[in-house]
């Protein structure tokens, strides 16, 4: 493929994903700039290995898997970061009170930021909702059931971390109902 | 189907995607028809899903980041093509020049003998320090000879292929053995990662102070130790020089 050519399919393919890989980034990263820094290696990357893409159905899996790669790159040539582990998490969320509570961006970034890359990728395609749990599978490279549970952890510390309801509230809640006879 | 099987599907369940194998999915919708708390589980699951889901996809864009990078692409195009262009040129121009001394010369160069066996024992037993200045005055080259070897056994040395880079490689042998050793620099590779292959003959070797460089040793003998110095001499080298760094 010649470079202008190559360069206009480059383009569209801004174009049509960038949106979607710098979320996934920011995601990843945590801040703007890096997540800025992320999208523009990813595509560079692609853009040198464009003729490599052998099945054009698969491009939006392509795109996020080269995402990953870098950010797995760097993220290995970075300091060490300390994260917190998923052990103790239960599995299924208890039916909450009342109407939920609004997410404060930067505290869900906080929490994410706190999970291990292995849980933080799966739960955050998981959200973006454009992927199956088979499709993170093949992203990852791990069997589904994996992918699943991973998932359904993350899913329950995001849940402890954001949307338990604080002492308080439950115990409006309980009064309330005290109050109503219940 | 019973609640906590039901709990345990609510837990991967995705209304919107309907992911679940279908006879599961089946079995769970008919639970779920019957037993109001589980109904009222999953409607709590799907509402903190996408509760959730549409914070974590609320990340705004900064403006001007895509034509940032649609700048950067175009560079590195105009990059690769003025590097295209150089390069046909550089051959062009080396076509030319090979044409032209072919001419002028009329014939090609003989096979010198005594040069060869003259260049051959030059290197054989160099000492590191001659190596290094080899490599130096031949290619320009600034590089690091390992010091734990035994230079006795050293018979030849240059630049060889190494995963795709020319990197220096000395060679040693000791009676039907022999040892390649690669000096692989940090501005070359990526000498973090390495990975030890126990049961094969080779290693990545270090020194200290010399992080920047490190030594690919691939061995015939059966432990590396042979073509070492010996420990004593080791340690007396190692008092040498710091007892030359200490003046």
């Amino acid at each position: 493929m010649g470079l202008t050519a190559k360069h206009g399919t480059v383009q569209r393919l801004v174009e049509d994903h960038y949106d979607m890989l710098y979320r996934y980034a920011f995601r990843l990263t945590g801040t703007a700039a890096d997540a800025e820094d992320l999208t523009q290696e990813a595509f560079c990357k692609a853009h040198l290995k464009y003729d490599q893409l052998r099945d054009s159905s698969c491009l939006k899996a392509w795109l996020f898997r080269i995402m990953r790669n870098c950010y797995l790159q760097s993220a290995r040539a970075a300091k060490p970061r300390r994260f917190v582990s998923l052990e103790e998490v239960g599995d299924v969320a208890e039916p909450l009170p009342g109407p939920l509570p609004a997410i404060d961006p930067e505290r869900l970034q906080r929490t994410l930021n706190e999970l291990p890359e292995m849980f933080r990728t799966p739960i955050i395609l998981f959200y973006f909702e454009d992927f199956s749990y088979r499709d993170i599978a093949e992203h990852m490279d791990l069997p589904i059931g994996t992918v699943m549970s991973r998932i359904a952890r993350a899913k329950a510390h995001l849940r402890a971390r954001l949307l338990a309801p604080a002492p308080e509230a439950v115990l409006a809640h309980a009064s309330q109902g005290a109050s109503h006879g219940l | 189907m019973d609640c906590d099987a039901a709990r345990l599907l609510i837990l991967f369940l995705r209304r919107q995607r309907r992911e679940l194998d279908p006879a599961e999915a089946q079995a769970l919708d008919n639970h779920l028809a019957e037993c109001p708390e589980c109904q009222a589980r999953a409607d709590t699951d799907a509402r903190l899903d996408e509760h959730l889901g549409r914070t974590m996809r609320s990340v705004s864009v900064p403006e001007g980041a895509r034509s940032r990078l649609v700048a950067r692409l175009r560079a590195t195009d105009r990059w690769s093509m003025a590097r295209s262009r150089a390069a046909a040129v550089a051959v062009a121009a080396a076509l030319f020049l090979a044409a032209w001394v072919g001419v002028r010369s009329g014939e090609r160069e003989r096979v010198d003998l005594h040069g060869a066996w003259v260049a051959a024992n030059e290197q054989y037993r160099s000492q590191p320090d001659r190596v290094q200045a080899w490599f130096h005055d031949t290619y320009r080259i600034c590089t690091v000879a390992p010091s734990g070897f035994n230079y006795d056994c050293l018979v030849f040395y240059d630049l060889a292929d190494f995963q795709g880079k020319r990197v220096p490689l000395l060679l040693f042998t000791r009676g039907e053995a022999n040892a390649r050793v690669y000096i692989v620099a940090q501005t070359q590779f990526d000498l973090s990662d390495a990975v030890d292959q126990p049961g094969y003959n080779v290693e990545l070797r270090r020194e200290p102070g010399q992080e920047h460089v490190a030594y690919v040793v691939v061995y015939t003998a059966e432990r590396l130790d042979t073509f070492l110095k010996p420990a004593e001499t080791r340690l007396t080298s190692a008092a040498e020089e710091s007892a030359t760094g200490a003046q």
